[in-house]
């Protein structure tokens, strides 16, 4: 993953029913690299509007109750995710 | 579904906004800690959910897409940034209306703007970060002006 993804790893939730779990955990996780696999999986990537040699992935699924989109983005010039994030509707 | 309000007491988050060509990221270093995302393409603006107010943005953004232009900087107040709405902390949210902004750029000063540069009455500018400006309109975002450091 860029790094600019990796700095904000560790940020943790500070309220509500997800307090003192991290925000995003599927970012670094036991499950990222399944979580991935699956992503990749379940949907065909299409070439990204905006980074030159970006493919992007949006599936359908659920997150703490939520459901939305996972959104991954790899930057296939060099093989680094630069966006991966669970948007919610 | 979001709405923004401004809290104009001088306050603002100080740091270093960064742009990382290597990975078309902008950063802000030291970051703070957030816990709700709100995404303006893929760049997000991150959210204090104790006290609901802006932090930082952070997030990929490639100059590919960057139009230069000369770009007229905005005046504006110094406080933070608040949103309120139907969120929950520990999500991410896209906000409504900005998938087709386009990103100015001024290789003259430096500055970037993401959204509408054109300024109108009601306009609302506030700087809640160093280098970082949110353009507010009726509760709404209308346009990031951003000063990064580029690397």
């Amino acid at each position: 993953m860029s790094k600019t993804v990796q700095n904000h790893i560790n940020d943790i939730v500070k309220k509500g029913p997800y307090k003192g779990e991290l925000a995003r955990p599927y970012i670094d996780s036991n499950g990222t690299t399944l979580l991935i696999d699956e992503i990749m999986q379940a949907g065909t990537p299409v070439k990204d509007t905006v980074l030159k040699n970006g493919l992007r992935w949006d599936v359908q699924g659920t997150f703490r109750g939520s459901t939305g989109t996972w959104e991954l983005v790899v930057d296939t010039s060099t093989n680094t995710i630069v966006h991966f994030n669970f948007v919610a509707k | 579904m979001f709405r923004f309000k401004i809290n104009n007491n001088n306050k603002i988050h100080s740091g270093s906004l960064m742009y990382y060509r290597d990975e078309n990221s902008f950063d802000f270093i030291p970051s703070n800690n957030t816990d709700i995302f709100l995404l303006v393409g893929y760049l997000h603006i991150g959210i204090d959910s104790e006290t609901m107010t802006a932090q930082q943005v952070w997030g990929l953004q490639p100059y590919e897409c960057w139009i230069k232009k000369t770009l007229d900087v905005p005046n504006f107040i110094l406080g933070e940034l608040m949103v309120e709405g139907d969120i929950v902390p520990g999500m991410t949210y896209r906000i409504e209306g900005c998938e087709n902004w386009t990103t100015e750029f001024d290789s003259e000063t430096g500055w970037v703007c993401i959204g509408e540069s054109k300024k109108i009455i009601n306009d609302l500018f506030i700087k809640f970060a160093d280098d970082t400006i949110a353009v507010i309109n009726n509760g709404k975002l209308k346009a990031l002006w951003l000063k990064p450091i580029i690397k």
